[in-house]
Parts: structure tokens; sequence; C-alpha cells
């Protein structure tokens, strides 16, 4: 089985790739992740991350058209590769793996204790 | 439309390597427009945080050098530089002839600067000698300075003044007669020195040990080839030498004086010995006069200034002893280039000549790097293509630039080479000018940096600009044959052209004055008659005064009786600069006075003259008033003073000091009674002032026999006087010497200069007109379709000549107009220095103008006219 490398920041990276669609750019993502993780993203860790995926080969990119907003710098659109595709489900199916070997009463009780705690 | 902060995209623009700043400029500025709607201040903030951010190793770009051998390029270098060379074999000629030339003159006269300068050097204590002279003064009215101090100084110095270390006096005893065995001598330099000498001087002891060499009476030291020319060998120690006063024992030899100081000397015999043989001197007292010569070893670091300051107090506090005379110091280093005192050991050199001599080295420097410059970017049309594709292939300006320095090193490099080969086989010649000693001038250090300096300054210099404007070729107008070589240039040539043949006018300009003003002192009428004058050296006082004077008489009759003998007459001195020409110098007295009239009315520094009757006559002087002195007669009383003397003295006319009487303030009991005035004659160089002389008679043999001649035959005149003398004075040497000849050589150093100047002038113009036949034989080729053209539409060959030269000779023309003024400055300045000087006629600056315009039509018409006959079917068929 392939290993398939891929860290928490890179892993919402690619999968807000996917949300975008055709129109996943580096602020576009950053601006996605912003809104639905309410997470603050630097563009320098954000280009890292994209840097590495597409070294990794889970990224491809290609130039779009220059626009005014960015002083006629041309725009690099992000897509997911197969293999980002793989690496994605992968990541998934592991994790879900994992859900599923936790027993249920470590789960409840500590969610009992979570929404005890938070009401205090 | 906001603007991201300047500063911050520059930054990012420099680190971020440009994979990725295409990107991160744009996701920067995006946010940063998005951002500055509502928040303007927060979105620079944010935007030169994000780039500070960005400032990692992921995102810098590598500085490092993508091609990691540049050999190759290196070897390129070189291959086109080299074939450039040769493509065009005769303007490299030119560069590298014209920049050997330079450089071989520089080099030259570095090394001449360097020996003029290296004087006393060889002392480990020289930085700390410094010698004390007397200036000697009325009232406050400085008069002149005498490098001999009192014998008593050098003690009380060391004693008075803490600073002072050390001392040594040296007294002149120049001419001295040595015997040894049978053998005899006549010696010209020779000190009574103190046993200090060797602590306080840095002499080597070849045998024998220097520590209290010269400490008891009767020693003597020697140098290694006075002791080979007395005895044929050099360890000579307890021999014996019998010098003034009678047998000095050798305590020990030292190697040979070098030649780079102005103490130079044969032996120095023990100074303690002097009071013995010479009754009226003591060490102790300030009556013998001041005759030493008086060196201090001063502590380390002692300032100059205040010691003078120190001196001058001390002078103040012996007033009674020496008057208004003051003691000062100058370092011995000085000595040599800057000091010009009276009874200088040794004609001294001039620091004013040897800076004018680097002077003219960087001149020459300058008109052979000028010469590249020209060459090099007049030749920039032909390279222009040659750069053009070069950009467009992807060459960096940085690559073309090292491209055009290594041509300029390699020519540089090559002409160094040759210069090196010039001074190789030069240097006996430039020596034999300069009357310096021959030497291994390579062996000094100084002689390799200032050629690596020069190397370095012209590459850089003469390289560089033309590296820089042939780099700097727009690709694009240069490929499409639109390139024309800029008008900016034009003018810098032009200017440079200028400037070469500026300098070169002043050199010939100021070259002709030299040699007018050496000719004009040569010819000048001294005021008296030194041709045919044969002078010899008085003989040995070996018996009693009488008999000695009588064998003196007799001589004179046996002389007088060969028709070719004119006059022969018996005096202390002659004419002609003692330190110069190594002739006996004359004893001075200030404080000399009319009989009755205030004290210190008029006090100069009177020159002694002893004489007898027929002195006057030998030399054809003139009386303006009074009369002669009479042989055999009563003279003692009586003296006779010389123009300058009576005008110094307050008398209104010769005629009014004829019977009057002087006194002196050294003998107040004194009255000597004026009976005659001469005309004043140069004792010294025309190139000094008249010095009050006061002539007494004096008849007993001393100094030197003049002998007026007049014949065709002189050397039959010399034997028959040298027989006579072998009769008469068989134990002293026949020495003699032609008085015109010594006379002169107190011109010898300007003759000197002169010569070196002229052979450095011709050279300056050898290389200027090099450039000049180069730069003009470029342009006529740049023009060769326009000659055609003319010819063929009827343009006649002297048209076209002129056409062609007008434009270098117009240049030329306005560098000699430039010139004159600034020559006029220069030869004003120099002749200054003289008492008697050539009046500056137009002609001093006309001719060399014209000489210099005529040579630059020679040049240039050379190629011009070269150019005009060429048929024009030949230039216009080719396309």
């Amino acid at each position: 089985m392939k290993n398939y490398q891929l860290g928490e920041f890179e892993e919402i990276v690619l999968l807000t790739v996917g949300i975008l669609n055709n129109e996943a750019y580096s602020v576009a993502i950053k601006d996605e992740i912003e809104s639905r993780l309410k997470r603050t993203v630097s563009m320098g860790a954000l280009h890292t991350a994209l840097i590495r995926l597409e070294d990794k080969g889970y990224l491809k990119s290609f130039s779009g058209e220059s626009t005014e907003d960015r002083a006629g710098r041309p725009r690099r659109y992000f897509e997911i590769t197969a293999l980002g595709k793989k690496a994605m489900l992968y990541a998934k199916e592991t994790r879900e793996q994992l859900w599923k070997a936790i027993p249920k009463a470590v789960l409840e009780v500590s969610l009992q204790k979570l929404a005890v705690s938070s009401h205090q | 439309m906001k603007v991201p902060p300047k500063y911050f995209l520059r930054f990012l623009r420099w680190f971020c390597c440009e994979e990725y700043l295409d990107e991160i400029e744009g996701d920067l500025t995006e946010v940063f427009i998005k951002q500055s709607e509502t928040s303007p201040r927060k979105a620079k903030w944010n935007f030169g945080w994000s780039v500070i951010k960005y400032f990692r190793p992921e995102f810098i770009k590598s500085f490092k050098q993508h091609q990691p051998n540049r050999y190759g390029m290196y070897k390129s270098y070189f291959k086109i530089g080299w074939r450039s060379l040769l493509k065009s074999k005769g303007y490299s000629f030119i560069n590298m002839s014209g920049l050997a030339l330079g450089i071989a003159c520089f080099l030259f006269l570095i090394s001449y600067v360097r020996y003029e300068r290296s004087y006393e050097n060889f002392h480990s204590n020289a930085d700390n000698i410094y010698r004390v002279t007397l200036d000697l003064y009325q009232g406050e009215e400085f008069l002149v300075t005498d490098c001999e101090t009192y014998a008593p100084f050098g003690p009380l110095a060391k004693e008075k003044m803490p600073e002072v270390i050390d001392f040594v006096r040296l007294m002149n005893n120049d001419n001295t007669r040595v015997k040894i065995g049978e053998q005899k001598y006549l010696e010209e330099r020779s000190y009574f020195a103190d046993s200090s000498v060797f602590t306080v001087f840095s002499f080597k002891a070849l045998h024998g040990t220097l520590q209290g060499a010269l400490s008891k009476p009767h020693q003597v030291v020697i140098t290694a080839s006075t002791a080979k020319k007395y005895f044929g060998e050099t360890d000579v120690v307890n021999q014996t030498i019998e010098a003034r006063g009678g047998l000095y024992k050798i305590t020990a030899v030292i190697e040979d004086v070098p030649a780079n100081t102005h103490l130079k000397f044969n032996f120095l015999l023990s100074h303690v010995t002097y009071p013995k043989i010479e009754n009226h001197y003591t060490d102790q007292s300030w009556e013998s006069g001041n005759n030493e010569y008086t060196y201090l070893l001063m502590a380390p670091g002692t300032d100059i200034i205040a010691f003078n300051k120190k001196l001058t107090d001390l002078s103040a506090s012996l007033k009674d002893k020496i008057n208004e005379d003051r003691f000062s110091a100058e370092p011995i280093k000085d000595i040599h280039l800057y000091s010009n005192k009276t009874y200088e050991p040794e004609a001294n050199g001039n620091a004013r000549t040897v800076y004018a001599l680097l002077l003219i080295a960087i001149f020459i420097m300058g008109l052979a790097w000028v010469n590249y410059i020209n060459l090099s970017t007049a030749r920039a049309i032909e390279r222009a293509r040659e750069v053009g594709v070069r950009k467009v292939m992807g060459s960096a300006r940085s690559q073309l630039v090292t491209q055009f320095l290594t041509e300029s090193i390699i020519v540089n490099v090559i002409a160094a080479l040759m210069a090196l080969g010039i001074v190789k086989i030069g240097l006996p010649f430039f020596c034999e000018l300069t009357g310096q000693p021959l030497m291994d001038i390579f062996q000094h250090n100084s002689f390799w940096y200032s050629l690596v300096a020069i190397l370095v300054v012209g590459v850089v210099f003469s390289g560089g600009y033309p590296a820089i404007v042939l780099s700097s070729f727009d690709p694009v107008s240069v490929l499409k044959g639109k390139f024309r070589s800029s008008g900016h240039g034009q003018w810098l040539r032009q200017g440079l052209v200028v400037f070469q043949f500026a300098a070169t006018t002043i050199l010939i300009i100021c070259l002709g004055a030299v040699y007018l003003q050496i000719k004009h002192l040569q010819n000048y009428d001294l005021g008296m008659d030194i041709n045919q004058t044969l002078i010899l050296r008085a003989p040995d006082k070996d018996q009693a005064d009488s008999i000695f004077q009588s064998k003196y008489e007799s001589f004179k009759t046996e002389l007088l009786r060969d028709p070719s003998i004119q006059v022969v007459s018996n005096s202390q001195s002659i004419p002609g600069s003692g330190s110069v020409a190594g002739l006996i110098e004359m004893s001075t007295t200030q404080s000399v006075f009319q009989v009755g009239k205030d004290k210190n009315g008029s006090s100069f520094n009177y020159s002694h003259y002893p004489i007898d009757a027929d002195f006057i006559p030998a030399f054809s002087m003139e009386l303006s008033a009074g009369r002669n002195f009479e042989a055999g007669m009563e003279n003692q009383n009586y003296v006779i003073i010389n123009e300058e003397a009576s005008k110094s003295l307050g008398f209104l006319s010769p005629q009014e000091a004829v019977g009057s009487k002087i006194t002196y303030r050294i003998w107040p009991s004194d009255h000597s009674i004026i009976i005659g005035v001469v005309k004043d004659f140069h004792q010294r160089s025309p190139k000094e002032n008249h010095i009050p002389m006061i002539f007494r008679y004096y008849p007993g043999l001393s100094g030197y026999v003049t002998l007026k001649v007049k014949t065709n035959n002189m050397e039959k005149t010399i034997d028959y006087a040298k027989r006579n003398w072998d009769n008469l004075f068989p134990s002293s040497p026949f020495s003699y010497f032609f008085l015109n000849e010594k006379y002169n050589q107190q011109y010898k150093a300007d003759a000197q200069f002169g010569v070196v100047m002229a052979t450095f002038s011709v050279i300056a113009i050898v290389i200027a007109c090099l450039g000049l036949f180069g730069l003009s034989s470029f342009t006529i080729l740049q023009r060769t379709k326009e000659i055609g053209i003319r010819k063929v539409l009827g343009g006649s060959v002297t048209q076209i000549v002129q056409l062609l030269s007008r434009d270098f000779i117009k240049w030329v023309l306005v560098a000699s107009i430039l010139a004159i003024p600034l020559s006029f400055i220069i030869i004003g300045q120099w002749l200054s220095t003289y008492a008697v000087r050539i009046d500056l006629s137009a002609w001093i600056f006309i001719v060399p103008l014209v000489i210099i315009v005529l040579i630059s039509i020679l040049t240039v018409s050379i190629q011009t006219i070269k150019a005009a006959n060429a048929n024009p079917v030949n230039s216009l068929k080719t396309e």
C-alpha cells in the first residue's frame, strides 16, 4: 500500500482547492479557508503548502489571465491531480477506519463531559 | 488606485526567486488592494509584514553562480583580446610602444626620485638625527644660514637639554695631503670627528672595532677603498698614515660611505687631535669660530618645532658670546633635498628639480594613457557591431566590460614587459644623464610596486573608460546600422588631444627656457676673465716661511720667462663656489663698519679675500676707483673692497669709499684704509647675488697659484710649469685644473636637468605624435568614401589634405595657445631662483609653438596626403 504524506494544513488546502473547483488560486483559497474555518491564513504559509503539494504531485497549476487588481500579474490556478484525489481519499478512509475503531462509550462520555463543561 | 509600499516591493523583488515572484507579488498586491479599501494603514502594514514573512529559504533566490567553472569564459576573453590586437597590428603597435615608452620613463624617473629621497636612510637613527646650523642675524634681520656651528655647542646641548642623547662634531679638513711611505696623495674629503660619530651614525666596520676608535689623539678610521688605494689591501689596522699634523694610527677600516649621503669622506681623524696640532683652537672656546658640523642624536619623538624654540632661547642666553646668531636644527634626511645653505659639505640636490621630474614622469604616463583611450574609443564604430551581437546572444554588460578590460590588460602587460626591456638597456644612459651612480634598480621593492601600480592604474583608467563606453551600446540601434560615434566621445577625444599637446608644448617651452638660461649663464659677463686660466694648488709649506717665500718668488720668475704665461698670482681663494667645485671657501666676518659710524649701522657677511698684487690683473678685473696693491710695498693696513661691500658699508659711490677707514667688531683696534674698489665680479655662480668682499694683501704663499696663459699649446705650458714645480717643490704633488671648467661645474646640476628634460620632452613628443598619427589615420579610414566622392566631384588633392588636416591642426593650435600662459608661470617661477636671468622674449613661446604645429602637420599629412592621392575608384567600388 502506498504511503500518502499529507499534513493537516495541506489537507485543508487540498480540500479547499477541490471546493473551489476551477476557481482555485491563492487569494481565493485563503479567503475560502478563512470564511469556512474561521481561522487566519498567512499568504506565506499557504504558498509553502501549495508548493509542497505541487512538488508531491497532488496539485498542478496553470497560469491564468492577468488582472488589474494584481498589478498585471497573472493568477496561478490549481487543480487536483489523480494522485491528489487518491491521497485525499486515502486520508479520509484512514480516518474513518480510525473513527470506527474507537469504542462508542469513550466518545459518549467525553462528549457528555464536554457538553457539561461547556454549559457550566 | 492604491499602490503597495515601494520599499517592501523592491525588497521582495530583490530576494525572491523568479519562479515565484510573479505570483507572490500578484497575491500580495491583490490582498493589499482589497484590504486598503477598508483600512489603508492596516493594508500597508500587512503587506510589509507578509513580505518579511516571505523572507525564508524556500522563496529566497539562489545567489550561487549558475556556471560553476568560468575558466572557459576567461580563456575566451584572452583569445578574443589577442585576436583583436592582431587584427589591427598598426594600432596595437602604436598603443603598446607608446605605453612602453611611457612606463619606462616613469620607472626611470621613479627610481631617480627614490634615490634622491633615499639620502641618509642607511643610518639606523636617521629619523632622530638633526644637524644644528647657525642663522646669522643683523639685529632682527636674517642674513644667511651657516651649516657649521661653534665647537662648544655640542657638549652644551647634551648637558642642558634632556632630549639630546648624544652629539657629534665634524670639522672640515679639505684638501689634506697624505703621505704613506714615499707615496703622496691629495685628499679632498676628510673630517676631524668625535668618537661618537660611530654611535650616532651607522658606519660598518670591516676591520678593527669602532668602539672608541677615535677617542685618542692621532687616530684615524679609513674607508675600504681608501685603504686599498694606500696599501693595496683593506686589513690595515694599526698601520699609520701621515696626514695633517703628523702620524695617525689606523684603528678601524669601515665600508665605503654610500653615495647617498651628504657627508662623504675618505677618512676620519680623531677630533681630539685638532687642538693639539692647531694652537689657537680649543674645544671650549666660542672664540675659535664656527667651523664644526654638529649633529645631534635626539630622543625619538622629539618635537622639532619646540626644540628649535628652545634653541632660539639658548642662543639668546649666549648673547655675549655669539651675538645675534641663532642655532636651528634640521632633520638630516631633509639636508640633501631642502638645504641650500652656506658651507654645505657638498652641493645638495634640489627638491624642486626632483618633483619637476616626477611631474614630467606623470605627464608622460598620462600622454601614453590618453593614446590608449583615444585609439580605443575611436575604434568604437568597428567594435560596435561585435558588442551588439554579443549582447543579443545574451552577454551581460559586466562580461563585455571584462572582455575589454582583458584587452587592456594584455596591452598593458606587453607594454610593461617592453618597458622592462627598455629600462634594462637604457639604465646606464639614464644614470649618466642624471649623474647618479649606476645601480641595480630592479632589486628595489619600490620599483616593482610602482610597476604594479602603473599597471593597475593603467588598466583601470585607460582600459576602464573605453570598456564602459563600448559596453554601453544599445544593441538595437547598433545592429540596425543607425549607430554613429557619439558626439560626447568626440569631445572627450578632442579634449584629450588638446591635453596631450598642451603638455608637450609646455615641456618644449620650458626646455627652451632652461637651455637659454644655462647658455646665458655660461656666456654671462662675470666681471672677470676665467678663460685660459690655469690654477695650481699651492705647495705644502714644508720649510721656513722666508725660504718658502723666496722659492715661490723664483718659481714665479721662472714661469714668467715663458712668453705664454702672462701673469702669475697667488691667493687664498679663487672664483667658484666652494661647495660645488670643491674649492677652499673664504672665511667670513659679520660686522664690518666705517670707523666712527654706528656699530650696527651696516653689517653683512663679508668675505675675506687674501690676495697678492697680481690677483686683479690675473683675472682682468677692473677697478672702479682707487688703485691696486703694489708688490713689495707696505700694504698691511690697506684693503680693497668690491662695489657690493662699498654699498653695504654705506658709501654713496666707490670714489667716496677710497681713502675711508673701516674696522671690525672682533678686531676693534684694527683700522683698514680702503685704497681701491673693484668692480663686482661673480665670485660664485651668477645664480647668486654679489657678495660683499674685502681683499687684503697677503704675500705669504697659500691656497692657489693662478697662471693667466695665452697660448695655443697648453700642453707645453703645463709641462713647463710642472718642470719648474718639480725642481722647486719636489715634496708637493703638482695638481692643476682649468678655472673655467671648475667654475662651470656650478651649472652642472642645471645642465644635467636640461639634458634630462630634453630627453623626456623628446619622448613626450614622440608619444603624442604616435597618438595623433593613430587617431588621424583612423579618422581618415572612416572617411575614405567621403574622400572618394569629393575627388569624383572634382575636389583637388590640396583641398582634401586641407580639409582632413584642419580638424587636427585646429586642436593642436588651441593646445599650444593654452600652453603659453601655463608655461609662462612655470618658467617665471623657475627663473626667479636666479640672480641673473634671461628676458622672456616672445620667441621662447613662439618657436616651440611653431615646432609643435609643424610636427603635428607632418604627422597628420603623412596620412592625409596618402588618402587624398588614393584612386577614388578603389574606395568607391567596394560596398
